[in-house]
């Protein structure tokens, strides 16, 4: 029988549920929750890659029973939206336990904010510095401290269609005229030579970078980075203008700026574009995607410079310093980085920062260590810059391809932009 | 609610109800109670109110007048410096106030006057008017930056929609990277953005158009007024509280716009589609700048206020 329920009666029911939610929420935690340990892992891997990470999180799960670690993924944009996600998360008090990240100014962000634990004693408890390769730490290592453990050493270079470059008779371009030159014959012949995705600016940054490489050199390009040098000088003024020369012959698929960078492998994958500037990473997912791998190779962009160098970068992982569980979070982090499973699981990443952990059977794999192993490496200017100072780095990229800046122009306005950050740095 | 018995002794004991609740018989444990009982039953949303509206909004006040980076426990008090800086040193924050003028007045005007009419048209006894009336609302139902992917899709230069239709028809010497031009950037986003807001107002139209008593349509027909006579002297009187609603909401929506554009284009190329939201996310999230990024919340806040409130007060007094 239906009853009307008094004020007094609606206000105990009220406080009842509230309790009950309350003594839920805070109250002393059930057995099953206490042999649980659940580990937060934010990171910025999705598809193929974040299927095959996922599978690693659930084996670690499995020999190590009550262990749980919930993935935490954001990919598609890169850093752009991934490391806002994760600065939030800190911010808001709800950090993970761990979280992945990249080298230089973008991890430097949370140890200089205090975010990141310190890892010397599990470097020294584990001996991860035996095992892992020495430039990898390198690239990781804030004032020689190590606040993360590196999981793979990225190397970029431009990838091509095998069966375009031969059916235009197109020999892989051993110097900067030669890349040119090929880049005309295939725009001739009706192919776009180069796709890139602008939208977030970082993958146009790559081909500025190369520019960049090759106008000043490896010796000026990091002292501009380092902000040492003026950039406003005629080795950038050089290098805007081959990017305008690049977009106004149609050698970038018409239309760039606003494509994302995942979108922009699609003419490249059907054959529309003959070049993506993309990394070891594209190896694994033209393998996982069943696509021919016969059509696609990579080769080092030429720079006409000695020593030649590559655009490298490392992934790391580092445990907050928030963490309640970061013994458990090292724990997981010394099984993933063994060996036997960066052997296994290679494909997340497409490199390793393991010794001796590259799968022999995987020819793509192989050869970018090679590379690695021959060549120099420079560091993407993102890894390098503050976001701030990138994004009028990207500001003024942009400007050069929509015509609204001429390479003068943009050479000044970024040099205006690297002395406000210099003085706001007090250098 | 009245129980059984009272209900059982009908009007004669209204006096007698009247002489309990004199000020004089009332103890002061039942006043008290009575005076506490209703701030009892509003205790859990004024403290959900307080904790989750008024502390942010009052926070982030405080944090707009700050030098801080978010997360380490250097701040600097600047006093009004950051307001100085967007309204006088900041480039980027006067494309985006001029880009959020541009998307008001095209997403408040264009999906009013749309659903306006479309209301209208889907007022009458039409074959298929249930669906019609679905598929234009069901883009306001979506998820903005699922909208905002499909649109990036469409507009995609190599393999877009868009472009391939221009095509087909003859058209394709406009074809063109819709979202990477700073010329049609924007324009292209608001299209984007009228296509998903134009259900909303016409549901609101509809709504009011239903609650039109049908006699004053009948008297005007015997007056012999026309069409345009009627719908201007009986039509559109009766719907000025939905236009209140309508432009209020659409005013207040443009001033604070960020789903489409983030998804989009992230606010390129070279900061050509930054509104005042945006670009307080940018600086909010993306360069530590949370004072700097409070005091742009604030100035969207104050716009929008200055905007929606004469508005809807002079909407109000007519």
């Amino acid at each position: 029988m239906a009853r009307s329920l008094s004020r007094r009666g609606m206000l105990q029911v009220a406080g009842g549920a509230a309790g009950t939610a309350l003594a839920g929420r805070f109250g002393a935690p059930t057995a099953a929750a206490q042999e649980t340990t659940e580990l937060r892992f934010a990171h910025f891997l999705g598809g193929t890659q974040g299927n095959l990470l996922q599978d690693a999180l659930d084996e670690y799960s499995q020999v190590n029973p009550g262990v749980v670690i919930v993935s935490e993924s954001t990919p598609g944009s890169g850093w752009v939206q991934y490391l806002d996600k994760v600065r939030t998360a800190i911010a808001g008090g709800a950090a993970p336990d761990m979280f992945m990240s990249w080298g230089g100014s973008l991890g430097e962000a949370f140890v200089g904010s205090d975010q990141a634990l310190p890892l010397a004693p599990y470097y020294e408890q584990y001996g991860w510095t035996e095992m892992l390769v020495p430039a990898a730490m390198d690239a990781i290592a804030v004032d020689g401290e190590l606040y993360g453990v590196p999981v793979a050493l990225q190397s970029m270079g431009l990838w091509y269609r095998t069966d375009v470059f031969a059916a235009n008779e197109i020999e892989i371009p051993q110097t900067f005229a030669e890349l040119e030159a090929a880049a005309t014959t295939l725009k001739a012949a009706g192919v776009t030579p180069l796709s890139l995705g602008g939208k977030f600016g970082w993958n146009v940054m790559r081909l500025v970078d190369y520019f960049l490489e090759v106008t000043a050199g490896p010796e000026l390009k990091d002292q501009m980075l380092a902000l040492e040098e003026s950039w406003d000088r005629p080795e950038v003024v050089e290098t805007y203008a081959h990017l305008k020369r690049w977009v106004d012959d149609e050698w970038i698929v018409p239309g760039f700026l606003a494509v994302s960078p995942d979108d922009a492998r699609v003419p490249f994958y059907q054959g529309q574009a003959a070049m993506v500037f993309e990394g070891n990473w594209l190896g694994p997912i033209i393998i996982d995607t069943g696509l021919d791998t016969a059509l696609f190779d990579f080769f080092p962009p030429p720079t006409d410079r000695d020593p030649l160098r590559i655009s490298a970068f490392p992934h790391q992982i580092l445990i907050a310093q928030a963490s309640e569980q970061a013994d458990a979070a090292a724990e997981f982090l010394n099984w993933f980085i063994q060996p036997e499973q960066q052997t296994k699981y290679f494909d997340v990443e497409g490199s390793t920062a393991t010794l001796g952990a590259v799968p022999e059977d995987d020819a793509y794999a192989q050869h970018w260590q090679e590379l690695l192993t021959e060549l120099g490496t420079y560091p993407p200017t993102d890894q390098v810059f503050d976001s701030e100072l990138m994004g009028q780095f990207f500001a003024v990229q942009d400007g050069i391809i929509t015509g609204d800046l001429t390479p003068e122009e943009g050479a000044a306005q970024m040099e205006q932009a690297a002395e406000a950050w210099r003085q706001q740095q007090g250098r | 609610m009245l129980h059984g018995r009272e209900h059982a002794a009908g009007p004669a004991r209204v006096p007698e109800r009247a002489a309990v609740r004199a000020p004089a018989r009332v103890l002061p444990l039942a006043k008290a109670r009575r005076v506490a009982t209703p701030w009892l039953f509003m205790l859990p949303a004024l403290l959900i109110y307080l904790g989750f509206l008024v502390y942010p909004v009052v926070s982030s006040l405080a944090l707009s007048l700050l030098r801080w980076d978010g997360l380490s426990a250097d701040r600097a008090f600047v006093g009004l410096g950051n307001y100085q800086e967007i309204l006088f040193n900041d480039p980027v924050a006067r494309i985006a106030l001029r880009n959020n003028i541009v998307w008001m007045v095209a997403t408040v005007l264009i999906p009013t006057a749309l659903g306006l009419l479309l209301a209208v048209a889907l007022n009458q006894k039409l074959p298929g008017r249930n669906f019609f009336r679905s598929a234009i609302y069901a883009p306001g139902v979506l998820p903005l930056v699922a909208v905002g992917l499909i649109w990036s899709w469409l507009y995609n230069p190599t393999f877009g929609l868009v472009n391939q239709v221009l095509e087909w028809v003859g058209l394709g010497r406009f074809a063109s990277g819709w979202l990477g031009s700073p010329e049609t950037a924007l324009g292209a986003v608001i299209v984007t953005g009228i296509w998903q807001r134009t259900g909303f107002p016409m549901l609101l139209y509809l709504a009011g158009l239903q609650a039109i008593p049908n006699e004053q349509y009948e008297a005007a027909r015997i007056d012999g007024a026309g069409r345009w006579e009627t719908f201007r002297a009986i039509t559109l009187p009766w719907l000025r509280p939905m236009h209140v609603i309508v432009v209020a909401l659409g005013v207040i929506e443009a001033v604070k716009v960020f789903d489409l554009i983030y998804s989009m284009t992230n606010g390129g190329p070279a900061w050509s589609t930054q509104t005042l939201a945006t670009w307080m996310y940018f600086n909010m999230f993306q360069y530590f700048n949370i004072g700097y990024g409070s005091a742009l919340a604030w100035v969207i806040a104050v716009i929008s206020i200055a905007f929606a409130i004469p508005y809807i007060r002079s909407m109000v007094r007519r």
